[in-house]
C-alpha cells in the first residue's frame, strides 16, 4: 500500500471514529434521566417556565430529530449554543482551548525531559539506587490522585516555601500581553514582554508537572524497558567490543533505537493529558477547556459537553494521525 | 463604525481617569495594596452580568456594584429596609396602584449623560421586553412585556410613574424593585450596542453601562473579573478603588491563597474549613457570618396516605433531632428556624415549639392511625455538602418511632422534575428567597393555588391561601404583620413542612480588611463593596 492510500484510509477511519464519539456523547447525554432545563432554571422554578424553555430549546422534539439537527449543525461548524451561557459553544471552545493547549504542551514537554533521562538512567543502573528511586517515583505517579498531588505541591511549593506562584495563569500585578494566539508564553515572546513570559512560565511549572506526572512515570517505565531490551542486543555488544565509550554506546546507539516505543507512548498519553486537565485545571484555577466541560457537565449543559468532547476527540485524533504518519514514513512495515 | 468611536470617547476618557487611581500607588494591583481588594471565588457559575438577565447569586453580587437601582436595601437596626437610591422619594396614590418616584438630580453616568426618568423607564422596559427567566418577579406585580408602555412611564425628566396591577402591600412592591432587574442603564451606551432582537444583551454580558460605584474593566471567563471605582459615582469614590475577583474554583486552593495573603477574601470555603480556622484561631484570618436568604426544609406529600394525617406530620416534626443537625452537621453555621419567615424579614415569627420528643411523636403517630409506623421514601439531591448527612439523621430519628425511611439520592434536576409532578413522598431540599419580603415565602409555602412548594406536596388549605392573598394586599404594615403571624402559626402545625433551619452566608477574610460585616449585612441579596476599607497588613 502506498503512502497516499494509507493516509486516505486513516482519514476515513478518523471521520468514522469522530462520528462514533458524536453518537455516544449524544446518546449518553440525552438518555440519562436528568433535566437540563430544570438545572438552568433551578429547582424552585414554576412548571410553566420549565415547559416554555424546553420548547424554546427544542428539547421537546423526538430524539432522532434532535440528533439530525445537531449532526447537521456540527458538519457545518455550528456546535449549537450553550444552554447555560447562551453563547455559541464554538466561541467558548475558542476562548478556553489555548489555556489547555499551553498546559498540555508544557506537561508533555516536562514529561519528556524528565521521563526519558530517568528511564535511561534506570536501565543503565539497573537495580541500583537510581533505578529504585525512579521506580518509587513512577509508582507514586500512577497511584496518587491528581487532586491530591496538586494540593500537596501547592501547600509545599507555594504556601510553605513560596518558590512558585499560586493558582491562575499570571500574577495580578503582571499585565497580560496582547492576545494573539491565547498562548501566554507565545504572546509574551512576540510582544517581548519578558516579565509576562517569566511569570507565565513560573505559573506553568506546578500544574504542568502535576498534569504530566502520570505521563512522566509512564514514559520513564517504557524507556527503561525498551532500553534494557536494546542494551541486551548484539549490536550493543559489538559497539562495546569496538571499544566505544559507554556514553556513546548508550546515547547514540541504544537510546536512538529505544525511543521508538517511547514516541508511540507519547502520542497515547496525550489523550490522557487532555482528560487529566479537567482536574488539574480546577485545582490550579486554570481557565481551560477541561474546566469548561466540567462545569457544563454539572449543569447538564449538553451542547457544551458534546461540543467540548467532540473538539477534544478531534484534537486527539489529529495527534494520533500525526504519530501514525510519522511512523509510516519511518517504518514502511507499519502501513501493511 | 466611525460614529461608534465618536460617542465612545467620553467613556474611554472616564476609564482613563479611573485608571489614574490604579497607577497612583506604587504596588498597584496586588493584595498588599490597600486600595485594591482581591476576592477568591468560584466564578464558574457566572453566566452574564446583564442586570436584566442575571439570576445567579454571585452574578447578582457583581451586578450590584456596577448599577444603581430605583431603590435599594439597607440594614437598619437589624432589619432590612428599602432605602432611596436613584429615586429620592416616592408617593403612592390612594388607589394603591400608582407609584410616583422622584428621581435624584445630579446623578451622572460615566458617559456624562444624566441618570434621569428616561434612563429608568428605558431600563425597566428593556428588562420586560427581554422577558428572561427572572422577569416573573415583575410579572407578579403586573408588569409585562405587553403593558410596559402604559405601566412604566416618565411623567417629566425627573419623575417616573409605575402602575402595579393590584393594591399590593407597599413593602412588597418596593422589595421587588430592589432586584437587579430594575438596575438603571445608560440608554446611550446600550443603544449603540444593540443588535437585532437582543436589546444589547450580548454586549452587556461582559460590559457595564451603569452609574454604580464600580465600572467593569474586564471579565475573562473562568479567570478574573476586574472592576475599578467609578470616578463619577454620586456618593463619592469608595475607599476600595479596584476589586479583583479571581476565579479559584477549588476551596482548598482558595484557602491556601488566603492564608498566603494572595487574596483578601475567600468566598467559597467549606463549613469544615471554617470550623478548622475557627478552632485553630488562625492568625490574620477572620470569619464573617450573616443570616442568609434560604430555608432548608423537609416537604411531606399529603397525597401519600400516611402523610395525609395531620397527626402524622406533627409526629414527624416532633421526632426530628434539630440540635444534632444544627450543631453536628451544620457546625453552628445555621440559624434555628421553624416557621417560614426567617430572621431579618418583616413578620419574622420566632416560634420554635419543636424539639425532639419521641414519646410525644409516638403518641401522635398512634392518634394518626399508624401506631407501628409505616414505610416512606425520603428524596434528596446529590452531590450536596450536607443533605446526605441530614437525610441520615432524619432516617435514624424517624426509625425510632417506627417510620422506616428509605433514602433516595438523585441529581437535583431529576428530583425537582419529580417534585413538580407531586411525585415524591418526603423531600429534603432548600428554598432560596428571591425578594426580601414575607410574600416571597408565603406564596410558595402556604398558597396551594400557585403551583409551588405547597402544591408540590399536594397541600391545599383554603384558609392558608386566603391569608397569603390578604397579606399580599394589606397596606397597613401592622395588620400585615399580624396576618403573617396567623399564617405562619397555621403552617407551623398544619402545613406540609418540617422547617429545619435558615441558612447563613459565610466568608473568611484577612483581618486587615475592615467593615466587611457592614458590607455583607444583607447577605448576598445586596452586597456593598463601597463600605469596605483595607488597612496595610
Amino acid at each position: 500500500m502506498n503512502l497516499a492510500t494509507y493516509v486516505a484510509r486513516r482519514l476515513g477511519l478518523m471521520v468514522f471514529v469522530l462520528f462514533g464519539v458524536l453518537v455516544i456523547t449524544f446518546v449518553v447525554s440525552h438518555v440519562i434521566p436528568a433535566d437540563p432545563v430544570g438545572a438552568i432554571l433551578g429547582g424552585n422554578a414554576p412548571s410553566e417556565k420549565v415547559d416554555a424553555l424546553r420548547a424554546q430549546l427544542g428539547l421537546d422534539k423526538p430524539l432522532p430529530e434532535q440528533f439530525v439537527a445537531y449532526l447537521w449543525g456540527a458538519v457545518h461548524g455550528d456546535l449549537g449554543r450553550s444552554l447555560r451561557t447562551g453563547r455559541p459553544v464554538w466561541d467558548d471552545i475558542q476562548q478556553y482551548f489555548p489555556a489547555t493547549v499551553e498546559l498540555t504542551m508544557s506537561a508533555i514537554f516536562l514529561a519528556i525531559i524528565l521521563g526519558v533521562p530517568m528511564g535511561v538512567i534506570s536501565a543503565v543502573r539497573r537495580n541500583q539506587a537510581p533505578d529504585h528511586a525512579a521506580r518509587l517515583f513512577s509508582i507514586v505517579g500512577v497511584s496518587m490522585p491528581v487532586f491530591w498531588t496538586g494540593l500537596v505541591l501547592m501547600l509545599l511549593l507555594y504556601y510553605r516555601f513560596g518558590w512558585l506562584p499560586g493558582p491562575g495563569r499570571l500574577d495580578l500585578a503582571v499585565l497580560p500581553p496582547p492576545s494573539r494566539t491565547g498562548l501566554l508564553l507565545l504572546d509574551g515572546l512576540v510582544a517581548r514582554n519578558w516579565e509576562a513570559v517569566r511569570n507565565a512560565l513560573a505559573h506553568l511549572i506546578m500544574p504542568a508537572f502535576v498534569l504530566g506526572y502520570v505521563a512522566t512515570a509512564t514514559i520513564a517505565r517504557i524507556t527503561r524497558s525498551s532500553m534494557l531490551d536494546i542494551l541486551s542486543q548484539d549490536f550493543i555488544r559489538t559497539a562495546r567490543a569496538k571499544g566505544l565509550r559507554e556514553q556513546v554506546v548508550i546515547l547514540r546507539h541504544a537510546l536512538r533505537n529505544a525511543l521508538i516505543p517511547t514516541v508511540t507512548i507519547i502520542g497515547l498519553v496525550f489523550g490522557g493529558l487532555l482528560e487529566g486537565s479537567v482536574l488539574t485545571e480546577t485545582i490550579f484555577a486554570w481557565p481551560g477547556l477541561g474546566r469548561y466541560i466540567t462545569t457544563a457537565y454539572i449543569t447538564l449543559d449538553y451542547p457544551a459537553v458534546m461540543g467540548g468532547t467532540l473538539y477534544i476527540a478531534v484534537v486527539f485524533s489529529i495527534v494520533n494521525l500525526v504519530v501514525d504518519l510519522t511512523y509510516a514514513v519511518l517504518d514502511p512495515r507499519i502501513r501493511l | 463604525m466611525r460614529r461608534r468611536y465618536g460617542t465612545a470617547s467620553p467613556i474611554v476618557a472616564v476609564l482613563l481617569v479611573s485608571l489614574v487611581f490604579l497607577l497612583a500607588p506604587p504596588s498597584s494591583g496586588g493584595p498588599y495594596d490597600p486600595s485594591t481588594l482581591v476576592v477568591g471565588m468560584n466564578t464558574g457559575i457566572l453566566i452574564t452580568l446583564d442586570p436584566a438577565v442575571v439570576y445567579e447569586v454571585e452574578g447578582a453580587v457583581i451586578v450590584d456594584q456596577l448599577y444603581d437601582k430605583l431603590v435599594d436595601l439597607e440594614m437598619v437596626g437589624g432589619k432590612m429596609q428599602v432605602v432611596p437610591e436613584v429615586a429620592e422619594s416616592w408617593t403612592l396614590a390612594d388607589d394603591g396602584r400608582t407609584w410616583t418616584f422622584k428621581i435624584r438630580k445630579g446623578m451622572k453616568f460615566p458617559s456624562g449623560r444624566p441618570v434621569d426618568a428616561h434612563a429608568v423607564v428605558y431600563s425597566m422596559r428593556r428588562a420586560l421586553r427581554l422577558n428572561r427567566a427572572n422577569v416573573w418577579l415583575l410579572n407578579q406585580i403586573g408588569f409585562t412585556k405587553d403593558n410596559a408602555e402604559t405601566t412604566v412611564k416618565a411623567l417629566d425628566p425627573y419623575t417616573v410613574q409605575l402602575v402595579v396591577s393590584e393594591a399590593f402591600a407597599p413593602t412588597l412592591v418596593l422589595s421587588i424593585l430592589t432586584f437587579p432587574l430594575t438596575s438603571v442603564l445608560d440608554p446611550g451606551v446600550v443603544e449603540e450596542r444593540i443588535r437585532e432582537g437582543e436589546l444589547g444583551a450580548d454586549w452587556l454580558k461582559d460590559h457595564s453601562a451603569g452609574s454604580g460605584p464600580y465600572i467593569l474593566m474586564r471579565w475573562e471567563r473562568n479567570d478574573v473579573v476586574d472592576m475599578v471605582a467609578n470616578a463619577t459615582y454620586w456618593r463619592g469614590i469608595p475607599p476600595i478603588k479596584r476589586i479583583i475577583i479571581r476565579d479559584i474554583p477549588e476551596p482548598a486552593a482558595q484557602r491556601i491563597a488566603l492564608e498566603k495573603a494572595d487574596i483578601d477574601v475567600a468566598w467559597n470555603l467549606s463549613p469544615h474549613m471554617r470550623q478548622e480556622i475557627r478552632k485553630a484561631k488562625t492568625p490574620g484570618l477572620a470569619i464573617v457570618t450573616v443570616p442568609g436568604h434560604g430555608i432548608e426544609y423537609i416537604g411531606m406529600n399529603v397525597k401519600y396516605a400516611p402523610l395525609a394525617k395531620e397527626q402524622v406530620r406533627e409526629a414527624i416534626r416532633w421526632a426530628v433531632g434539630y440540635k444534632p443537625i444544627l450543631e453536628g452537621i451544620m457546625l453552628g453555621e445555621a440559624i434555628p428556624l421553624q416557621t417560614f419567615v426567617p430572621t431579618g424579614y418583616l413578620g419574622y415569627n420566632r416560634a420554635m415549639p419543636f424539639k425532639q420528643d419521641l414519646t410525644k411523636a409516638r403518641q401522635l403517630l398512634a392518634e394518626g392511625g399508624y401506631p407501628t409506623g409505616f414505610e416512606v421514601e425520603l428524596t434528596t439531591s446529590a452531590p450536596h455538602a450536607t443533605r446526605g448527612d441530614i437525610a441520615q439523621v432524619v432516617q435514624n430519628d424517624l426509625g425510632k418511632i417506627g417510620i422506616k425511611v428509605k433514602i433516595m439520592q438523585m441529581s437535583a434536576g431529576v428530583m425537582y422534575a419529580k417534585f413538580r409532578e407531586q411525585g415524591l413522598q418526603l423531600i429534603l431540599a432548600g428554598w432560596g428567597v428571591d425578594y426580601p419580603d414575607p410574600d416571597a415565602l408565603a406564596k410558595p409555602f402556604a398558597d396551594g393555588t400557585i403551583k409551588q412548594l405547597a402544591w408540590r406536596n399536594a397541600w391545599m388549605d383554603p384558609k392558608a391561601t386566603d391569608l397569603a392573598k390578604r397579606a399580599m394586599l394589606e397596606r397597613d404594615t401592622g395588620r400585615r404583620v399580624a396576618l403573617y403571624k396567623e399564617l405562619t402559626d397555621l403552617v407551623l402545625h398544619k402545613g406540609a413542612f418540617v422547617i429545619l433551619y435558615q441558612t447563613t452566608n459565610n466568608w473568611v477574610i484577612r483581618s486587615n480588611v475592615k467593615d466587611f460585616e457592614e458590607a455583607a449585612a444583607i447577605g448576598t441579596m445586596h452586597f456593598d463593596f463601597t463600605k469596605i476599607r483595607k488597612e496595610r497588613p
